[in-house]
């Protein structure tokens, strides 16, 4: 039997334990938790600075420090979607982010895989040559671009968007698939060969289960780059109908008359939205595979 | 929605944009024979009608438009031209009408003007010299038509002035320092003037050079000179006395503009187009703000100038029917398109459209303008390095004022050397 003495904690070391607990709080707060507060700060304000100038008048951005708006209205947005052609852009943007996103994921499936499980000459370098598009910088690669798709008679269409677009995707996606398929224990589909699956079967059934977080980062990312391009569409294209959403933003930019902020931003709330609503979707798919396959 | 139905609904959307990129949704060939492209520098440019009567009246050409910036245009008329896909006409900064032309993007169309002046005499009859001057080079050579032009004037708060006891015209900087130093005194929210610290080309600073005497030789502002130092000196004094905002050196034309409009500032050096805005904010009937002519240095000897630059409409090299082009320009200059223009945004070089009631009474300070605007001279340019030119002179603004306390003739000397150097002298 336990005397009450020996039961009850030594009110010293209650006290230490009591130290040593808020001690530990304390110091999670101050290396996580403030860290964490400046980065959800700082990478959401500029989205709710945005999303409240869009709702102030035109010149209100200019007079006043404010963050909240003093009349808020809509008159932003409803100008933004009278605008002619604003369904076209959408539109536009929408194409060549699935197309941009959708081949470059096949593609670099099949190239990621092989670079994973196949052991053969010059592999290193030739995954180290995927990158080179991505380290030349973009705005270099304009010039000779423009030429090339000039010879091929691509300007101003929708392939000249999808080429580049995909071009520019692949490799990131396949290094990021790569590292994704190479941690899969080769055992696993040595398993599924002798269970008689082929190299379609392993990749389909095996591989791309267990990868799928890594396939739907990849995807997200693809997403991200081909909806935000910039440099290539402002080379390639010309024509107003065959713009996207992020080349149209900065024709709104004018030097020679009074910026309207509210409608600058209303342009740029709606430019991102889809996005943000695409990117949590996945977001939250990436989570629950990580989540669920830490599980199993 | 499961995310493989959502990539199955991805799959279908790249099949169908595959399919019309294909060409399965190509729309049928038109019927008209002829067809010119247009590239406006901004959706202001373009008449309102957008072409539908001059497809009326010629329903063998095809009008096709679109808007490049201003900002972007030479390098995307080059690029343009690289793929086959360049405008005919194309509209940009008169400054860069002789660069284009040495480099043979833009064409000769001299003998396109005389045929309009024999084929429109009334139209040609209206249009102000200034529209020939933007849009030829220094030999006399025109490439098409300015047929809107501006210039800056100093705009200032009349009932301001008068509160500090200052009668309008200012008409020499000494004046305007004076009137900007007590606007700025009365209370702490007002400004005494307006400027533009960084991010534009300096079409603002350079008129304020040319009115307080300065010369532009072969192209090159001469700011190495008493003029010039004292245009540096003007700008520096703005800021030192507290009668611009502090914050100058980050601020682009919309917040220059905005503190005028906003009615926090008390004057600014700005184009008329701007006073579209400003009437909505202060009608002009009420008498709180005028305008005049850019300030001459003190005891000045050499004329007053008023500059003007232009946005012309020029027949590049890539067109193949001169006529088209011609007939186009024609119609863009008819006082009927000229005025909606000059209405909503830059004034017409169409003299007609100046007379016309509806645009007297959209525009009630047109009228005071004419006397200034009337001997209005082009921005002279250099013919091949108006870019590395215009570069320094930004610098130049960004020092000046950044700089308030620096000594105006070193940053003068300093950056005629670097003026030099851009001009390759």
């Amino acid at each position: 039997m336990v005397s009450r003495a020996e039961r009850a904690p030594h009110p010293m070391r209650e006290s230490g334990m009591f130290t040593a607990g808020l001690r530990h709080r304390v110091g999670r707060f101050l290396l996580i938790g403030i860290p964490l507060a400046i980065l959800v700060i700082w990478t959401t304000l500029p989205i709710l600075w945005a999303v409240l100038s869009s709702l102030k008048e035109s010149l209100e951005i200019y007079e006043s420090n404010t963050l909240l708006p003093a009349n808020p209205n809509l008159d932003g947005y409803r100008t933004v979607l009278a605008m002619r052609g604003f369904d076209s852009w959408l539109f536009n943007s929408f194409l060549v982010t699935v197309v941009a996103t959708i081949v470059p994921l096949v593609l670099s499936i099949f190239a990621a895989y092989g670079f994973a499980r196949y052991a053969f000459r010059f592999r290193h370098i030739l995954l180290l040559l995927y990158l080179v598009p991505r380290i030349i910088p973009r705005v270099s690669l304009i010039v000779p671009l423009n030429s090339l798709m000039s010879d091929l008679g691509l300007i101003n269409t929708y392939w000249v968007l999808f080429i580049t677009y995909t071009a520019s995707a692949i490799p990131l996606s396949t290094w990021i698939l790569v590292g994704f398929f190479a941690a899969i224990p080769k055992e696993i589909e040595e398993s599924a060969t002798m269970d008689g699956a082929n190299m379609w079967h392993r990749l389909r059934r095996v591989i791309l289960p267990i990868a799928w977080p890594g396939v739907v980062t990849a995807a997200v990312l693809c997403i991200r780059e081909a909806w935000n391009e910039f440099a290539f569409v402002l080379a390639l294209i010309n024509e107003t109908s065959m713009r996207t959403l992020p080349y149209q933003l900065y024709m709104l930019k004018d030097s020679m008359g009074v910026q309207d902020y509210a409608v600058y931003n209303a342009f740029t709330v709606l430019t991102v939205l889809p996005l943000l609503v695409v990117y949590l979707l996945l977001e939250r798919r990436v989570v629950e595979s990580i989540v669920s396959g830490a599980v199993k | 929605m499961g995310i493989k139905k959502l990539f199955g609904l991805a799959l279908t959307g790249a099949m169908l944009s595959g399919a019309m990129a294909f060409g399965f949704a190509v729309q049928p060939a038109g019927a008209q024979e002829r067809s010119i492209k247009v590239w406006f520098g901004r959706e202001n440019f373009i008449p309102d009608d957008r072409f539908e009567t001059f497809n009326a009246e010629y329903p063998d050409i095809k009008v096709d438009f679109e808007v490049i910036r201003l900002e972007d245009v030479n390098a995307q008329l080059i690029l343009a031209m690289r793929s086959g896909n360049a405008p005919d006409i194309v509209q940009i900064h008169s400054r860069d009408v002789e660069q284009l032309a040495i480099n043979k993007v833009v064409k000769d169309f001299t003998a396109g003007i005389e045929e309009f002046k024999t084929r429109f005499p009334e139209t040609y009859g209206q249009l102000a010299p200034l529209t020939w001057e933007g849009a030829s080079d220094s030999k006399g050579n025109l490439y098409g038509a300015a047929l809107f032009a501006q210039s800056i004037y100093l705009t200032y708060r009349t009932d301001w002035l008068a509160e500090v006891g200052i009668e309008p015209p200012l008409k020499t900087t000494d004046r305007v320092l004076e009137a900007a130093r007590k606007i700025a005194a009365l209370d702490g929210d007002r400004l005494g003037f307006s400027l533009i610290g960084c991010c534009h080309s300096t079409v603002w600073e350079l008129p304020l050079f040319l009115s307080m005497g300065g010369q532009v030789v072969d192209g090159v502002p001469q700011i190495d000179s008493e003029a010039g130092i004292e245009w540096i000196s003007f700008y520096q004094t703005l800021l030192n006395d507290g009668s611009a905002h502090a914050d100058t050196p980050s601020w682009d034309s919309g917040q220059m503009r905005a503190a005028f409009i906003g009615e926090r500032a008390g004057m600014m050096n700005e184009g008329e187009h701007i006073y579209v805005e400003v009437h909505k904010q202060m009608p002009y009937g009420d008498g709180k703000w005028a305008f005049e002519a850019l300030p001459t240095r003190p005891g000045q000897t050499e004329p007053q100038v008023q500059s003007g630059f232009a946005f012309p409409f020029i027949v590049t090299s890539a067109n193949e029917d001169e006529e088209a082009a011609l007939l186009v320009i024609e119609y863009l200059a008819r006082p009927a398109f000229a005025k909606q223009v000059a209405i909503r945004y830059q004034p017409t070089t169409n003299a007609a459209v100046a007379e016309d009631p509806e645009y007297l009474a959209a525009k009630p300070w047109a009228g005071d303008i004419v006397p200034i605007a009337s001997n209005l001279i082009s921005l002279p340019t250099h013919p091949t390095r108006v870019i590395q030119i215009y570069d320094v002179l930004k610098e130049l603004r960004s020092a000046m004022v950044a700089n308030p306390g620096a000594d105006p003739a070193g940053i003068a000397a300093e950056f005629q050397t670097k003026l030099n150097d851009a001009a390759g002298i």
